[in-house]
């Protein structure tokens, strides 16, 4: 889908939908307006509200059967929210009120009501109201309709004789009454409508008819269209065939009543909403004002936020999902020439996917942000500098250093194990303890291949890099004859699967859950975090679970798992933009649950331990002995070194050869670093290797500038790699360079 | 801008303050920073780098 069509989407989006409740209200009354003036404590600004749709607010409320009442969220929670009882109130307190007037201009135009029932008399009231000159013509002694045959227990006679006496004090409408209109030819008019009831003249027109038009401006509605109807149809029907004379009066339109709203796709989590009881009155006829406003405050305003609810990302930015849609458009469209508003919030979304998940209508965020990323990209607008680092190691992944590929044990692979780039990287025994049990378990059918699946490329919208990384899998793929690939990082799985679906895959823990066996009982529990990636890949949900139990845990299942899995932070490179998201993402993640968390991807429990959150990966419970609890994250310059490390331990054991790093000329500069320079090192993704860099070329070219501190010389030296300026202040020592700081900047240094 | 003298090591020369070019998100902009008069090298502190640089940077990006 191109980026246009994906941003057109914000049409779909039912974000400014009417709310359930109005979806069935037959007076179509806004409800969220009314709701929210309502908890303001504005009684008379909802009354207006309330007044505009139901136009006869004291029989509306007397007389509506509440279909609200089963379709308001709260039914299934606690109670319904009581609208019938915010209405009464507020006709209650402003029914004596003085409305206030404002000026009209006269439209001179005159419309011809038949019938003072309630549709004519609805349709008259807003006519006059717009300024038209209307003339009401009632056969009858008295304006009303059906309703004056109602008992006066359900609708008092009072109500109705206030509210059908409103209608002789409008100024542009004209009362008549004990008059029986004959022929529609005897009067002046620019428009009609017969609104004579169910048994009333028809003049000619067919009952049930669809179009409520008959001739020459003549409209017809009310019973006399759908006998029997419910008295708030009558009300609303008088309310839109208003706008219909209007428009035939004006353009000679001739329009269609329109249908209520279709029916509400809101379908909020409801295990967010926290029960409230329904308040009660000390007297249900007389609510107090703290009484009817703390049933008001039950009322959860419905809006469908579930994108919102569910990202870490829109709620960062206090975005909706339809307003990021309108920023992407904006963005790419230039339309606001000050701000690419889009650019920063896609550049955080982590591409876990949960938006689409919750939306009703199938709004996929995550693919909307990896297009802008994309479009930025060839725009020239994307700050690349961001994925600098990704890419570089998503290249050394694939380069000399630690790019591995061990053919099968016989001569034709079965199975190629592909444990992706990060397991190595955490830890090289992770790849060589799984590769060894598979290799044993399929009796030398399985090769290995140490190489990234693309990811980084994808996510920092590097599409030629991508489809290398791509073309590079399926070559080697092709050259062993398409053997099965077995896979175990989520992300490589929802890479292949998206991506080269030419290849068939199999999860490493699918083979895990079935072959591994069961140990006795711990009498531990563990929670499984579910990597976002594993969101719709239950069987992979399923079968670490039965490798959980069968390692001899108990499981207590987190809030957040399965299909609600959320993401560690790690996911769309978003750390480099936006850190302070990362380390959000990470704390809430944190308060999951009490219990250890056992992942299957690498990066979500390289992320926890980096917040000293107590977590294994699910080959620590296989395959290690002690408490792998807390092992430290690598760090950044250390992960490097492992994956070396698993390449050269691999190439000794399975194929019997040394390994021989290429010789880089800074090699031979030695650093000397402390922990909380490491650490610091880590927050800015400076590798020591960069350092190194730095100073081999500062030492060479003497491009470098020094100060003086007591009897020491603090030299700083800079140097541009790929897209990032990194300066480093150090000092000689013997044996090499003590660093005392080093740090980046994006910005590009022309010159004096 | 930090007041430490800084001495160029090529030149053995004091950076002084010079307005330098810089360029991001295909816009340049000037800015007085120590710089060798003889061979150009400069001289950007830690706290400017990751304040006032991080800054401009973050508002380009959005540019």
């Amino acid at each position: 889908m191109d980026i246009v069509k994906m941003t057109d989407r914000q049409h779909d989006c039912i974000a400014e939908a009417p709310p359930s409740c109005e979806c069935v209200c037959p007076l179509g009354i806004n409800v969220r307006d009314f709701i929210k003036k309502f908890q303001s404590g504005l009684i008379s600004a909802a009354y207006k509200i309330y007044k505009k749709f139901s136009i006869f607010p004291g029989i509306a409320c007397h007389l509506c059967k509440e279909p609200c009442k089963d379709a308001c969220v709260r039914a299934s929670i606690d109670s319904s929210v009581s609208l019938i009882d915010l209405e009464k109130y507020c006709w209650q307190e402003n029914r004596s009120k003085t409305q206030d007037k404002f000026f009209i201009p006269v439209k001179n135009k005159k419309v011809l009501i038949v019938g003072g029932g309630l549709t004519g008399s609805a349709c008259a009231v807003k006519l006059a109201q717009r300024g038209y000159d209307v003339e009401l013509i009632e056969k009858s002694h008295r304006l009303g309709g059906r309703l004056c045959f109602i008992d006066n227990d359900i609708l008092p006679e009072k109500v109705l004789e206030d509210e059908m006496n409103m209608l002789f004090t409008l100024k542009h409408l004209r009362v008549i009454l004990n008059t029986c209109v004959e022929d529609l030819d005897d009067y002046d008019f620019d428009a009609a409508l017969i609104a004579t009831g169910e048994d009333g003249n028809v003049f000619g027109a067919h009952k049930n008819r669809e179009d409520y038009y008959l001739k020459d401006g003549v409209f017809f509605t009310g019973s006399l269209a759908n006998p029997g109807q419910d008295y708030m149809y009558s009300i609303r029907q008088g309310s839109e065939v208003s706008y219909l004379l209007e428009d035939y009066i004006k353009i000679n339109k001739i329009g269609a009543i329109p249908q209520l709203h279709p029916e509400s796709l809101y379908n909020p989590d409801i295990r967010r909403i926290v029960p409230v009881e329904k308040a009660k009155p000390s007297d249900p006829e007389n609510w107090t004002m703290d009484e009817i406003k703390a049933e008001a405050s039950r009322c959860l305003v419905c809006t469908c936020e579930s994108c919102k609810d569910s990202c870490e990302m829109l709620t960062y930015f206090n975005k909706s999902g339809k307003r990021l849609m309108i920023d992407v458009s904006d963005t790419l469209n230039q339309v606001i020439l000050t701000k690419k508003t889009a650019v920063l919030p896609s550049m955080s979304c982590t591409m876990c996917g949960a938006c689409k998940n919750v939306c009703p209508v199938d709004i996929d965020l995550k693919e909307l942000c990896i297009e802008t990323r994309r479009v930025l990209h060839k725009q020239g607008s994307l700050p690349d500098a961001h994925y600098d680092f990704w890419l570089n190691d998503m290249e050394h992944s694939n380069g000399q250093e630690a790019e591995l590929f061990i053919p099968a044990g016989n001569q034709e692979a079965k199975y190629i194990y592909f444990p992706g780039c990060q397991m190595g990287a955490s830890d090289p025994k992770y790849v060589e303890k799984s590769y060894e049990w598979l290799y044993d378990s399929f009796k030398g059918d399985t090769a290995l291949m140490l190489h990234c699946c693309g990811a980084p490329a994808y996510w920092a919208a590097r599409e030629d890099m991508f489809t290398e990384n791509i073309s590079e899998i399926k070559q080697r793929w092709i050259e062993n004859k398409k053997p099965i690939f077995i896979l175990s990082c989520p992300t490589c799985m929802e890479m292949f699967q998206n991506n080269l679906p030419e290849i068939e895959v199999i999860s490493l823990w699918k083979i895990m859950a079935d072959n591994f066996i069961t140990r006795p009982k711990t009498g531990k529990t563990v929670s499984v975090f579910d990597p976002c990636t594993s969101r719709n890949d239950k069987k992979t949900q399923d079968n670490i679970r039965t490798l959980v139990n069968k390692a001899g845990y108990e499981i207590t299942e987190l809030d957040k798992h399965g299909e609600d899995a959320v993401c560690c932070g790690y996911g769309g490179l978003i750390y480099s933009t936006n850190p302070s998201l990362t380390e959000a993402i990470a704390h809430n993640n944190k308060s999951l649950g009490e219990p250890e968390y056992i992942t299957y991807c690498t990066n979500c429990r390289d992320s926890f331990s980096l917040i000293k959150k107590p977590s294994r990966h699910i080959l620590d419970l296989l395959f290690f002995n002690g408490n792998r609890s807390l092992r430290e994250t690598p760090g950044l310059s250390e992960r490097r070194r492992n994956r070396s490390k698993l390449k050269e331990d691999l190439l000794e054991l399975k194929m019997n050869q040394n390994f021989k790093l290429n010789a880089k000329p800074y090699d031979a500069v030695t650093l000397f670093l402390t922990d909380s320079i490491k650490e610091n090192l880590d927050k800015k993704l400076i590798l020591e290797e960069n350092i190194k860099e730095v100073i081999y070329h500062a030492e060479k070219t003497e491009e470098k500038s020094y100060c003086t501190e007591g009897e020491e010389k603090i030299y700083t030296a800079y140097q541009r790699q790929g897209n990032v300026t990194f300066w480093v202040r150090y000092k000689e020592v013997d044996g090499g360079y003590k660093i005392l700081s080093a740090y980046t900047h994006r910005i590009r240094i022309e010159g004096v | 801008m930090s007041e430490t003298k800084h001495i160029c090591c090529k030149c053995n020369e004091e950076l002084i303050p010079q307005k330098i070019t810089f360029e991001y998100m295909g816009i340049t902009m000037n800015h007085e920073l120590p710089c060798c008069p003889s061979c150009g090298v400069l001289f950007i502190s830690e706290e400017l780098a990751s304040g006032k640089i991080a800054e401009v940077e973050m508002q380009l990006e959005e540019k």
